[in-house]
């Protein structure tokens, strides 16, 4: 009986953690995003980059360097606006409000720094935007109508 | 002249640059690194003009002869592998220099392949050098006994091995090294029978 009634509580609580959850997003216009084996909450003022060959901290100190240093970073966000995560090969971007950072840039200064931007997201009026990289070395947008009145640079 | 050949074998030994584990940094980065060993010290500061080359300068001291050389170093990224998880390199490497004491020139030439992900790690480099005409082959094989996010401590356990190949001759040598490192530092400490070494490393 008590079994049940445990099991009852805790299944209550994730339900109720997972309305907290859905209704924090929506209020703060964030969504959720898998990358590797990680889910990834991305919100407006962000974007999140999958990295390959990002293999030890000494090699991406350089992403980090160089990345902090773009103008639109917001560097009061985790380490100088980057956050790197090595075990799930991605890195979160924030962004100053109302700015946008160029994807493109974002995908060289990673190039600069030794590693591969394989893919990249971003929110546009509350969807999640994915880029990928073309033949061309430009990061070309997969699923984006360009109906929104955002400033952004592709 | 057995001491000579030893002599000439510790300083092919500290010349290569098996060490030397990020050849190529990232664009506009410099490196800074320290060794000291029982025979050797040895600095060296390098700037990475691009993501593919980095240049830089030595001060290589010989604590049992008292000689000193300086050397220019290039480093030359040919060919990188970037994948999920792991990522491979294949490095041209050149040093030219002079000896301080007789202004001898010498120069070392060498190629570097390198394979890691998150928990191991293996090297492979062959070079060639001037001065004592003699080849040395290193050989890491490195292993992380536990893997850590972007802002805790790395550890690494490698097996260092080498054979110089020297007027028809080879040797030998094995050094169990330690590797840690944390954000832009590492450290890594080797020791064997005969030799101990440590090197204190910092990109900026």
């Amino acid at each position: 009986m008590a079994r049940y009634l445990f099991f009852d509580i805790t299944f209550c609580m994730k339900k109720t953690l997972l309305i907290i959850l859905l209704l924090t997003l929506s209020y703060g216009q964030s969504k959720i995003i898998t990358m590797n084996n990680d889910v990834v909450i991305i919100s407006q003022d962000e974007v999140v980059v999958e990295v390959l060959g990002m293999v030890c901290s000494l090699c991406a100190y350089g992403l980090e360097k160089g990345l902090s240093d773009l103008d639109e970073i917001n560097k009061k966000k985790y380490d100088n606006g980057i956050y790197i995560d090595i075990n799930n090969q991605y890195i979160k971007i924030s962004v100053l409000k109302n700015k946008s950072v160029d994807i493109d840039k974002v995908a060289s200064v990673i190039r600069d720094s030794g590693f591969e931007a394989n893919t990249v997201f971003e929110l546009e009026d509350n969807k999640v935007v994915e880029y990928k990289l073309d033949k061309s070395n430009k990061m070309k947008p997969m699923n984006h109508d360009h109906n929104h009145d955002k400033d952004h640079n592709h | 002249m057995g001491k000579e050949i030893i002599r000439l074998f510790l300083i092919t030994i500290f010349l290569s640059s098996h060490l030397f584990s990020h050849p190529v940094i990232f664009k506009g980065g410099k490196v800074f690194w320290v060794t000291q060993s029982l025979n050797y010290n040895d600095i060296r500061f390098g700037t990475s003009q691009t993501s593919n080359w980095l240049i830089g300068g030595r001060l290589l001291e010989d604590r049992n002869s008292n000689e000193s050389f300086v050397l220019i170093n290039n480093n030359y990224l040919l060919k990188r592998w970037n994948a999920l998880n792991s990522q491979a390199n294949i490095y041209l490497l050149s040093s030219v220099g002079i000896n301080t004491k007789d202004n001898k020139e010498m120069g070392a030439f060498g190629i570097h392949g390198d394979w890691e992900n998150r928990r191991y790690m293996a090297m492979q480099m062959m070079e060639y050098f001037s001065h004592n005409e003699s080849w040395v082959s290193s050989t890491r094989l490195a292993i992380s006994p536990y893997t850590v996010d972007y802002t805790k401590m790395s550890v690494w356990l490698i097996a260092n091995y080498e054979v110089t190949y020297q007027d028809d001759e080879y040797s030998s040598t094995l050094i169990p090294v330690v590797r840690l490192f944390k954000g832009n530092y590492l450290v890594e400490f080797g020791k064997s029978k005969d030799n101990s070494f440590l090197s204190l490393m910092i990109h900026f």
